[in-house]
Parts: C-alpha cells; structure tokens; sequence
C-alpha cells in the first residue's frame, strides 16, 4: 500500500508492516513464515525490560537539522536525552569544524496541572518561544504520551501560530505508547520532513544522491566511491539543512545505509516524486557494497562504471580479507542488534569466517513499505546452515541468558546499553555504534582488523568478569531463555 | 507559571527516583510505564553523569512493564503485578521498586493495592508513585527516599549516639555524589561517627534497612531531601539538620566545627583533624601559588549550578580562592519557599564579595540575564568583568566562549570527562577543584 501523506501520523510499524517485537525460532523459519506476505503473530512478554520509544528516535534525527528548532510538548523528563543527542551534534560540528553549539529544542514542561486542564497554552508559547529565540527555517513539534493521552490539539495551536511564525511548524507524532517498534519514530520524523518540508522539484539534478544516515562519519569514503561514478551525496538528515531536505525530491537517487532507517523516506520519495529508491541489502561487507553499488548503478545508468569500480576496490582489499579469515577460523559469535544490522551483519561475519550462534534482532519488519521482505534477510536464510533468531525490543535478560550457554568468543551489538553486558560475562564485545562499520570492501577489513584488536588483548573484560556479578537469579540462568514469551498458538 | 525549558539540565521525577534506586547496592527499579522512559531517564542521568554507567538490573536491563495504547485503554495493573512477580524470579535483589511514569499516573491505575498483594507475602517491594510531569529529578528521589523510609526502614527505638545518615545527594544531579559521601564518611569517621551513605558502591543494604537508629540526619542541601528528613523524624524520630555542602577548608571547617557541637564529641580530636587536613591542603596549595600568582588567576566568577552546587562553589571561590563571584544562576526548579532558603543561605556571604542570584533553569535566558546584568555597568574597557571564568555545566559552555572566559563543568550535564571517584567536598575537595579549576587554564599550553 503506498504511503500516504495527506496524513499528520505515520501509522506505526505494528500497523503498517505488521512488525513484531517478540519471536523465537530460526532465522529460516521467520523468513518463510513472512514470505508471500505471510505474518507471524507477535508474542507478548511476562517479564520485560527497559526498551526505547519512538521520541528519542525521532528526535535524534531532528535535532541533527542544523537550522530547524524542536518543540517538545512534554513533561520535561522526555527532552532528558537530548544530552545524548547534544554529545552526537557537538560530535558531528566538532569533526565538520563548524564549532560548538547546542542543539534546538525546548521541552514545554508539561506539569501536574497540565494533564488536567490541558496544555495548549504551554505548547503555543513554546513554539513562539522556539521561533523567537532561534529563528529557525522549521520547528517541529514532537509529542509524548501525555500530550497524547489528555488528548491537546497540536493541529489546531499550529494553525493559530501560522500568522506569527513565518516558517513550517510540523506536527511529529511520536508518543511512546503507540509502538513497541521505536524506529516508528524514525518514520514519524521522515513524514514530518515529507509533508512539511519537501517541495516538488525545481529541476532534477541527475548526479545527486539522497544518502540516508544518521551522523555521516564516513563521507570522504562515500564522496571518493561516488565520485568515481560521477555522482554527489547529500547525507540526510542529521546534519543537512532545511533547504537541503526541501529539495531531495531533486536527486537522481536515494540510497540508505540502514534499511530500517530510510525505507520509509526512499518508498515516499520515489511514489510521490519518482526518485527511485536502492532496495538491495545495505551496503556493509562485500556483498553489501556491491549488491548496493549496483542498485545505484542500475538506477542512473552507470552499471560499466560501477562495475569498473567493485573491480578496483575488491582487489586493493582482497588479500586482507583473506588474512583476516584465516585469523577468525573456529571463532564464534553471537549478535543482536536493530534488524537491518543483524540482517546484513550475519552476511558481514560470514565473510570474515566467524560462525553466527545466534542473531536477536531488536525487532522484525516482515516487510517494508514497497511491499517486500527485507532483502537482506532473505539473502541471510538462503544460506545452507539455518541459526536461532530471536525476536526481542533489546530484551537483555534474554541475551545475557544465551551468551552465558552459548559462551561465544564474540557479541556485536549495535544500540547502546548492550554490549557492556556481555563484557560483564568476560566475553569480547565489539560494539556496531558507527553505522558506517564495515562499509564498503575498505570497511569489511577495517572492521575485520577491529575485532583482530579485540581478541588480542582480552585482560579487560576477563578480569572484570571475574570481579562482577551480573544481577540474574541462579534459577534465571537454568530457564529457556524465551520462558517469559508466550507461546505462539500455531 | 513555569515556562517552556531548553534542553532540561534534569531528568523527570521518574528519572530521579530511577537513579536513586540504581545507586543502592542490592536494590533493583520496576518501571511502570511507557517504553521508553526507563531508558531515556537513565541513559540521560548516566551519560550526562560524567559517564556513571550501569550497576545492577539498570541501565537497559531495568524491568519496566512497557505499556502502550492498550493498557490506556484497558489499565496496567494486570501486567504490574505479572512483572513484579517475574522480576523477584529472574533478578537477585534485596529490594524491589515500583516507579510510575507518566502514563500510568494519568490512567490511574491502583499501583499501591498492587503492590500491597505482595508485601503482605512479605515480598520486600515498595511502591512510590513518580510520574515525570510532578516535577524533576529532585522531587522524584524525594519521593522514592519518601517511600524507602515508610516502607522499608525498621523501626528501632535505640539510637546510636555516634551514627548518623546523610541525605540530600541526587545520583547524577550531583554528579560527583559517590566520591563527595565517601569524602564525607571518611571524615566523619576521622571524628569517631559512622556515617551511613547508602548510595556508594561499598553501602550495605542492610545499613538502609537500619538507618532508623542513627541519632541524626544530616541533610546537604537547603532544598532536597528535606521532606524525607522530615518525615524520617516523624516516623522514627531522628532528628535531622540542614547542611551546606562543604566544599574547600573554611566551608569543611565550619561543618566538622558544628557536627563536633550537636554530637558532643571531643574538641582535642577535632584540632588534630582540622590541623592535619588543613596541613595537607596548603602542603600542595602552598607551592601552587608560584603559579597561581604569576600568571594573575584571580577571576570574575559565573557560577551556574543546581541549589547545593551554587551557593558551594560560589562560598569557596569566595572564601578560599579568593576569586570576585560576580553572577550565580541557580538552575532546578525551586517554589518560592525553597528558592528564599537558597537566597538566605547567600545572604552569609560577605556582602562586598555576593554576587547577583539570579533562579534560572532554561541556558540561554541565563546568557540572556548575565548579558542585562552587564550592560547595567559601564566599562570603558569593554567588559565589567574581564577576566571571567564560568563554572557550570556542558551546556555552559556557549556562554563561557561568548564572554571569553575560562570554563569548568561541575553541574550536571558533564560529557566532556569521566567521572569515577573525584569529589569536591572537604579540605581535599577543595584541593581537587582547585587543581581542575586551573588546570583548564593552562590546558591549551
């Protein structure tokens, strides 16, 4: 069903794609039963842990707008990470040399007295505020789940500030109790830049490349690729501009490096403007870069050059990877991570020769928005050994419960908050934080010589493993990791 | 009426009962709420904690019931007590704490009849009810401390003349509060009193469950921690005494001067601590002054820090360093009653040497009012206050490069350096804020 945006919300991914936050089976098992379109139910959980919502991801991608402002109409708690999101900017300014500034946001300091007589008043001065203070080219209005629940009009306080406020104010629908999925968040911020800040074409711009990512550490690399195709990235969002992002309905392309991050804004863009959108598997390892560099290739016309191109770059690289596999042979691994990674990283470790035990993703899409499974999974399941996967919002007790009977060599994780865990097991962890890891055939080997540092010296996490005791009853370590998932009725 | 915040220098009431319950050893959070603000206080309160990092079941492990639009509907109170019941299972702790967020305090569910379920199978578990919009931080570990000492203390009827509790210590609001209790006991001790600390590493759980015996509460913040004491007196009769935090010798000396007088200890035992630390204070300080006064490091001083923090670090660039404090913002959110406690307390600050106070918790009014504060002044040489010198927090920092002046995170958010076991209470306190005070200034050398 294409994605409609004569709509303020993006329905979320529960509804929309019937995404799932709790299974456990194998990984062949999933894909087959969410082929065709095919749906497994989601399982509930009895005991659960901290996950994320759909706020912080929205917000992390906003705030990175270097000239728009966020209104968050919320108690003040839910603009409490904004800490983190400004450590990501001043990271982001600090390596693009654009000096020290904080990000744009006020929090509209929802109160007791608010979520009875409402908060309308708080949420207009909050945008006039914002507006005054920063004169941003945008605000964003993010909600949360007490503006939510008392039910304030964000439709109809944007409507009454439009004379005052010369610039978009959009409404971001993010309130953490309508998803389990918070990369529902991501797609509330992409539909807010889709209603409210893209503009149709002025002209189409054949060598320019949507390439969506999050903080954009590896743009010499991806500018140099493109180059050789005679292409220019624009990396959206965090860190582009208003302008910028008005105009992506110009580009000749949009490629992402994390699918469950921009298959919402690619589909939007090539249904309402026609720039196609790469659906390949995302670019990490060989297999990844290539399969993506072709997708790019076939949708501009450049398939000799990007050809030329995989040539020249697997063969300044091969030898390494060579090494690197004979280094990692016998090594085993677990990952968990969000589901475009721990698709594309079972393919990642493969290519490298370690052995995958088992794979949690931090939740499912059995499909994306233009209507396919995700590739990448695909690709993983057609391999001949099938592997454990699980299904979880970063459920750690389920993941300490299988690295301490698995007793893997290796976790990689991706999402704060995981890997220090298992290091508490004394198992090396090698944590996926930049989204540019293993990028590219430069990437893979880069990654690969991390992990060859990793297993070199292994005294921190051994010694601290021996001072530590994880939190979990002895009665915990002897039940089925997944003991507190209902039971699928099949 | 309170106002729009920018980027918040706090978590919300959950997040501030969330911590405190994280910082004490053997004692484990159940989060009743929304997905995500398990996460986001805790990740906020760590990170922006100088880096704390997780203990126990904190972090993204906390266990949180993870409501969403259906139990708005239908109520969460079902799945509470399926999740309490579960996480006495799978985690290994002395005690467990129900906290509400926001969600579940607008739908209304009846967490205290929940809860009651099991404490009467005498399932040590308590219940305070914090959602974020009842206020910040501050106020959410006044509520779970509220909680802890009606719920879980003993009851004792004998006292320990020679005990005693400290309260008023926010995990990461005060970012430095593991390191400043374990200076505090340490001198306490020096004096013969045993000091209970509950939020280090190295507590006992079972000193919280005994505190009800110390002979008194001392509570290190005008503002916070002090409706806990209060009713900890009520319910156990401690009585309890309000403190500054003491950072630096004059502020150290008054505090050990006055707890000596309320504990009826011994004044020869005293002398000996005040002259041995005051000697190891000026044994580095003394061969500091080479520098100190050839490179001119008397500064204007902009303090921008919560209640405990301002009036400390404004007393002790005062007192000891002998600095000219020209601007002090105070940043949480105080009432009235609480912000003319913090404005008294200045009021004991020479009056040539007190600088404008101003209640400000949004950064950029504070650069806002700072800059009205020095355009009231006219300067032939540019700025009234040249050379400045901003001790604040992460956010700060802007502001610190727009007046030119040195800079030093203190307050929280701190995410420029990692925070262990550094404090700035007492004589050796005051040493280390000296040390990391200058040191910025010559860091670029």
């Amino acid at each position: 069903m294409a994605i409609n945006l004569n709509i303020t919300e993006a329905p979320t991914r529960e509804a929309r794609l019937g995404a799932i936050t709790g299974y456990a089976g194998t990984l062949k098992e999933l894909v087959a039963r969410t082929g065709c379109g095919g749906a497994v139910k989601n399982c509930d959980r009895t005991f659960s842990q901290a996950s994320s919502c759909s706020s912080g991801c929205a917000q992390t991608l906003l705030a990175g707008i270097v000239d728009a402002a966020i209104v968050n109409h919320a108690p003040i708690g839910c603009a409490g990470d904004t800490i983190y999101h400004n450590i990501a900017n001043q990271y982001g300014r600090f390596y693009r040399q654009w000096g020290n500034r904080n990000i744009q946001l006020v929090n509209t300091n929802m109160e007791e007295k608010d979520t009875v007589f409402g908060g309308n008043e708080k949420l207009r001065e909050g945008i006039l505020e914002a507006w005054r203070r920063f004169h941003p080219k945008a605000i964003f209005v993010t909600t949360s789940c007490a503006s939510g629940i008392i039910g304030d009009d964000i439709r109809g306080v944007i409507s009454e500030v439009e004379e005052e406020v010369p610039v978009p104010v959009i409404q971001v629908s993010c309130e953490g109790f309508r998803s389990k999925v918070w990369a529902s968040g991501f797609d509330a911020a992409f539909h807010a830049v889709l209603t409210g800040i893209v503009k149709p074409p002025r002209e189409k711009r054949p060598e320019l490349v949507n390439m969506i990512n999050f903080r954009g550490s590896a743009r010499a690399y991806i500018t140099r690729l493109f180059g050789e195709l005679g292409l220019e990235p624009r990396f959206i969002i965090p860190f582009a501009t208003v302008e910028e992002l008005a105009y992506v309905s110009e580009a000749a392309v949009t490629a992402t490096v994390c699918t469950t991050l921009g298959s919402y804004f690619g589909t939007a863009l090539e249904e309402q403007y026609g720039v196609p959108y790469v659906k390949t598997i995302p670019p990490h390892g060989f297999a990844g870069i290539e399969a993506w560099l072709r997708g790019i290739g076939a949708a501009v016309g450049k398939e000799a050059e990007v050809e030329r191109l995989i040539a020249s770059e697997r063969e300044a690289t091969e030898a390494d990877l060579a090494e690197l596999r004979r280094r990692f042979r016998g090594k085993r691994a677990v990952l968990g991570m969000g589901p475009s990674y721990a698709q594309s990283y079972l393919g990642v470790l493969e290519e490298l020769g370690i052995e995958v035990l088992h794979a949690a993703s931090w939740h499912y899409d059995p499909r994306y928005d233009y209507g396919e499974q995700p590739p990448a999974i695909v690709r993983a399941a057609a391999r001949e050994n099938d592997v454990t996967f699980s299904v979880g919002d970063q459920q750690l007790y389920e993941i300490t419960n299988t690295l301490s009977r698995l007793k893997p060599d290796l976790y990689f994780s991706r999402h704060p908050g995981s890997s220090v865990w298992a290091a508490k097991l004394g198992i090396t962890a090698v944590p996926v934080i930049d989204e540019y890891t293993a990028f590219g055939h430069c990437g893979l080997v880069n990654f690969g010589w991390r992990i060859v540092d990793a297993l070199t010296n292994r005294n921190f996490v051994t010694k601290l493993a021996q001072r530590v005791k994880l939190p979990y009853s002895d009665w915990w370590y002897e039940q089925d990791p997944y003991a507190f998932l209902e039971k699928e009725a099949v | 009426m309170s106002t729009h915040i920018e980027r918040p220098r706090y978590q919300c009431a959950l997040g501030g009962a969330l911590v405190t319950i994280n910082a004490i050893e053997r004692a484990v959070a159940i989060v009743h709420s929304a997905p995500g603000c398990a996460a986001s206080a805790d990740g906020a309160a760590t990170v922006g904690g100088g880096y704390w990092g997780t203990t126990l079941t904190d972090g993204r492990a906390t266990p949180s019931t993870n409501l969403i639009e259906r139990e708005v509907i239908f109520g969460g109170e079902e799945r509470l007590a399926e999740q309490i019941a579960a996480t006495i299972d799978v985690v290994d702790a002395d005690l467990y704490a129900v906290i509400t967020g926001c969600m579940t305090d607008i739908i209304g569910d009846d967490v205290r009849a929940v809860v009651s379920e099991f404490r009467k199978q005498g399932k040590p578990v308590i219940v305070a009810e914090t959602g974020g919009f009842k206020g910040d931080s501050t106020v959410g570990a006044d509520f779970i401390w509220e909680s802890i000492i009606s719920q879980y203390l003993s009851k004792t009827a004998v006292k320990d003349p020679l005990k005693v509790n400290l309260f008023g210590f926010v995990p990461a609001q005060d970012v430095f509060w593991r390191g400043n209790l374990l200076e505090l006991k340490r001198l306490l001790a020096r004096l013969g009193v045993t000091a209970n600390t509950f939020l280090t590493p190295f507590d006992k759980i079972e000193d919280l469950k005994g505190a009800a015996d110390a002979s008194l509460n001392i509570v290190f913040s005008d503002v916070h921690g002090v409706k806990p004491a209060k009713l900890f007196e009520e319910l156990h009769g401690t009585p309890f005494v309000v403190e500054p935090l003491p950072i630096g010798p004059t502020a150290a000396e008054a505090f050990l001067r006055r707890t000596v007088e309320r504990l009826n200890l011994p004044q020869e035992l005293l002398d000996t601590v005040l002259a041995e630390e005051k000697a190891h204070y000026y044994g580095f300080v003394s061969p500091f002054t080479d520098l100190f006064v050839d490179q001119d490091f008397q500064r204007f001083g902009v303090v921008v820090g919560n209640a405990n923090y301002s009036y400390a670090v404004t007393r002790f660039i005062a007192d000891d360093l002998g600095w000219i404090p020209y601007f002090v913002a105070v940043t949480d959110l105080l009432n009235e009653e609480q912000q003319a406690k913090v404005l008294k307390r200045f009021s004991d600050i020479d009056e040539t040497l007190r600088p404008k106070v101003i209640f400000e918790t949004d950064t950029d009014r504070i650069t806002e009012r700072l800059k009205e504060e020095l355009a009231r002044e006219e300067d032939p040489y540019g700025t009234p206050i040249s050379p400045a010198y901003v001790i604040g927090s992460n956010l700060d920092r802007p502001l610190a490069a727009e007046i030119k002046a040195g800079f030093f995170g203190i307050s929280y958010p701190i995410t420029n350096r990692i925070v262990t076991d550094q404090y700035y209470v007492g004589f050796r306190g005051g040493l280390r804020l000296i040390t990391d005070v200058v040191s910025a200034l010559v860091a670029n050398r």
